[in-house]
């Protein structure tokens, strides 16, 4: 029973927050004297003007609403097909899809470590046939698809699959994903992978570099591959970190772009980050607003671009699934509907809210539709995205804002005089922040001194708790057969000889460091390779074993 | 036997790259005074089995957030066994659903421990364990 003393005290709570949730100092009360040091003009700006603080187009959502793209990936590229369609109907405008980890790490769906993993956590995708089936009779010049693979095999067979039933590459929409690059070596110490071997970047990362540059050359309205703050984030590093390590990655990317011959112009706007929006309401909007105005001015200050469209960040926002509870479950719906509004007066391109379930499995459709509606009720009931930017002159929001953008391009600084992002990633300083950040993140909710609701704050018994419904397919009606159906495929149906002959020209071509490795994937998956054998022949070309999880040869 | 330092191995297998939380639970054993010999994300089972055996841990700790967890630890426990491990707490962490705990428990894993669990009981849970089994370790 609850005390009289308690009633009191509950009664007479108050709020005693000093800081946001990066540490910055806040105070009661912000009036005009607060922001009397900001030039509105010069420092803010209009929306779809430099610096962009506003907005990265004059109309923002009066132009155009922003995509409601929501993380899906289940089973089989057949069964993820139906999903896709379903919500697609149901309101969703672009396609993120996740990919199971089998898919995730290019091994092949029979292998030993693939056991357990085949279509769980996400859609599996092992070769052009594959990706073929899960986009069938999709409208790809309508749509925008991503994706975050670790390599650019999923956005060449997507390319490819486009090219087959005659649609304009040039006019494909979607954004390639490669965040892991920037994590790998920051969480697997001591093993050979991904990002870097034998102390430089690997052959598998130049692939990525390679199709970046493809996409600046042919693919005209797709956002080239670009890691993601969202993940950093959700590694635990801060919202000032958050948006310098995005830009100090692209910076990095953008020089290499610049010494493979590409104008800077024609590159920068390629870069299109995801970043996350966590639970601090105000913070994360003004981080928006203050990284649109770093990201700006580094571009200008650092690379001498003067053309507006390729100074303007565009971003998307995951609304952070680390923030999404297993206890009191339903309780995630709020938590989705705050982030999601925090994003859209942020002025995200497109926003992703996960599930409720998130915490315990597999989404059911269900919570997979309840995510879709969060989004809806902002874009068509909250009368938000009504008017550009509406908390611009908010003397706390603005001054939030400054103080976030000096933050960040402090930040920003530092990395570059350590050489950049590569080499703060190779020495260790990049995990050594990330760890900082996450004991003292990990000890404020530890401590209770940051609330997080049914976790540290108003628990209940875990048996007096929602159980959502488990998402439990029968495996013997998709997973099963698609193995089936795959194993013979490959086994018995391709061409062997052409597999063999072009993967023999990729590792001719990965040899010349200096060759552009996209014509042979291409070529490669045409010819019916798997994303694993093209994966293991860019692994062997570094002298690493062909199969990431050492159990397989190479096959030819 | 008790005054030694319990000894513990923790880390992650296969293809599942959410770290943070096997890394947050690494750092407060730990901070217990705990010798705790962390792996990293992507190991092999024989990789695990190996740093059990060369380290002679009393605990292993692993954590899964993406799934296969079942046909992982299964595969782990029949390791410990044919090895001769059944001295070492296993514990399991993350994304797991609750009708599976038990099936867990058939297969030998001492502990399951679900996503917004306290460290610090994680750690008061370890110790006592621990020690209960020294003890009976040390009565045989």
């Amino acid at each position: 029973m609850v005390s009289n003393k308690e009633i009191t005290d509950m009664y007479r709570e108050k709020s005693t927050e000093d800081t946001t949730a990066s540490g910055i100092p806040v105070k009661e009360v912000y009036t005009p004297e607060d922001i009397a040091h900001i030039n509105t003009e010069k420092d803010v700006g209009l929306p779809g003007q430099y610096p962009f603080v506003r907005g990265h187009h004059p109309l923002m959502y009066r132009g155009k609403l922003w995509n409601i793209r929501n993380i899906t990936g289940l089973s089989t590229p057949k069964a993820y097909n139906e999903r896709l369609r379903y919500l697609i109907e149901q309101g969703m405008t672009a396609i993120e899809c996740e990919l199971d980890n089998p898919t995730f790490y290019g091994l092949e769906p029979d292998q030993e470590a693939a056991d357990g993993h085949l279509g769980v956590c996400g859609t599996c995708l092992h070769s052009l046939k594959d990706v073929e089936e899960m986009l069938k009779g999709l409208p790809l010049e309508a749509l925008s698809f991503s994706s975050a693979p670790a390599t650019p095999d999923l956005s060449q067979a997507y390319v490819l699959t486009a090219m087959k039933h005659g649609f304009d590459i040039g006019k494909l929409r979607g954004l390639a994903l490669i965040p892991h690059f920037y994590l790998f070596n920051t969480c697997v110490p001591d093993q050979e992978h991904i990002t870097f071997v034998h102390g430089r970047t690997s052959t598998i990362f130049r692939w990525s570099n390679d199709f970046l540059e493809y996409a600046c050359r042919n693919l005209f309205k797709w956002n080239g591959w670009y890691s993601s703050g969202y993940d950093l984030r959700e590694a635990f590093c801060d919202a000032v970190q958050e948006i310098a390590y995005s830009i100090a990655i692209r910076n990095d990317t953008l020089r290499e772009m610049i010494k493979r011959g590409i104008d800077a112009n024609v590159a920068a706007p390629k870069f299109m980050p995801v970043l996350s929006v966590e639970q601090d309401f105000f913070e994360e909007i003004a981080k928006f607003r203050a990284a649109r105005k770093v990201w700006a001015e580094t571009l200008q200050r650092d690379f001498g671009i003067t053309d507006p469209n390729a100074l303007c960040l565009r971003f998307h926002a995951n609304v952070a699934g680390s923030s999404f509870t297993r206890q009191q479950p339903l309780v995630n719906l709020m938590r989705g509907s705050l982030s999601c509004l925090a994003g859209v007066l942020g002025g995200a391109l497109g926003i992703q809210v996960p599930s409720y379930d998130e915490a315990w499995a597999t989404p059911s459709e269900d919570a997979a539709t309840l995510a879709v509606r969060t989004q809806q009720i902002v874009r068509y009931e909250s009368g938000v995205p009504r008017v550009v930017d509406p908390l611009a002159g908010s003397y706390y929001v603005e001054s939030l804002t400054h103080e976030m953008a000096q933050r960040i391009e402090a930040e920003v600084d530092k990395i570059e005089k350590l050489g950049g992002w590569l080499e703060a990633m190779r020495t260790g300083w990049v995990k050594n922040e990330l760890e900082k950040s996450q004991i003292a993140r990990q000890g404020k909710i530890e401590s209770g001194e940051r609330p997080v609701i049914g976790v540290n704050r108003f628990t209940i018994p875990p048996e007096e708790d929602f159980k959502p419904k488990r998402y439990t397919p029968d495996t013997s009606k998709d997973v099963d057969p698609y193995l089936a159906e795959y194993l013979e495929w490959r086994d018995t149906k391709r061409d062997r000889e052409k597999v063999k002959r072009t993967l023999g020209n990729l590792h001719t071509t990965a040899e010349k460091t200096k060759d552009n490795l996209v014509p042979s994937v291409f070529e490669a998956l045409e010819a019916d390779a798997t994303f694993a054998e093209i994966r293991g022949v860019l692994r062997m070309v570094d002298g690493l074993e062909y199969d990431w999880a050492g159990e397989r040869e190479y096959p030819f | 036997m008790s005054n030694e330092k319990t000894k513990v191995v923790t880390g992650k297998i296969g293809t599942d790259g959410h770290y943070r939380g096997i890394e947050a639970v690494t750092r407060a054993l730990r901070d217990a005074g705990m010798e705790v010999v962390y792996l990293g994300a992507g190991r092999r089972v024989e990789e695990v089995i190996k740093a059990v055996i060369q380290e002679d841990a009393d605990v292993l700790g692993l954590s899964f957030l993406c799934g296969g967890h079942m046909q992982t630890m299964k595969k782990v426990m029949t390791r410990i066994k044919e090895k001769d491990l059944d001295h070492v707490l296993v514990i399991a962490g993350g994304i797991i659903y609750d009708d599976e705990i038990p099936e867990m428990k058939v297969l030998g894993v001492a502990e399951v421990f679900l996503p917004g669990t306290p460290l610090a009981d994680m750690v008061d849970y370890v110790s006592v364990e621990v020690e209960k089994r020294k003890k009976i370790g040390s009565k045989e």
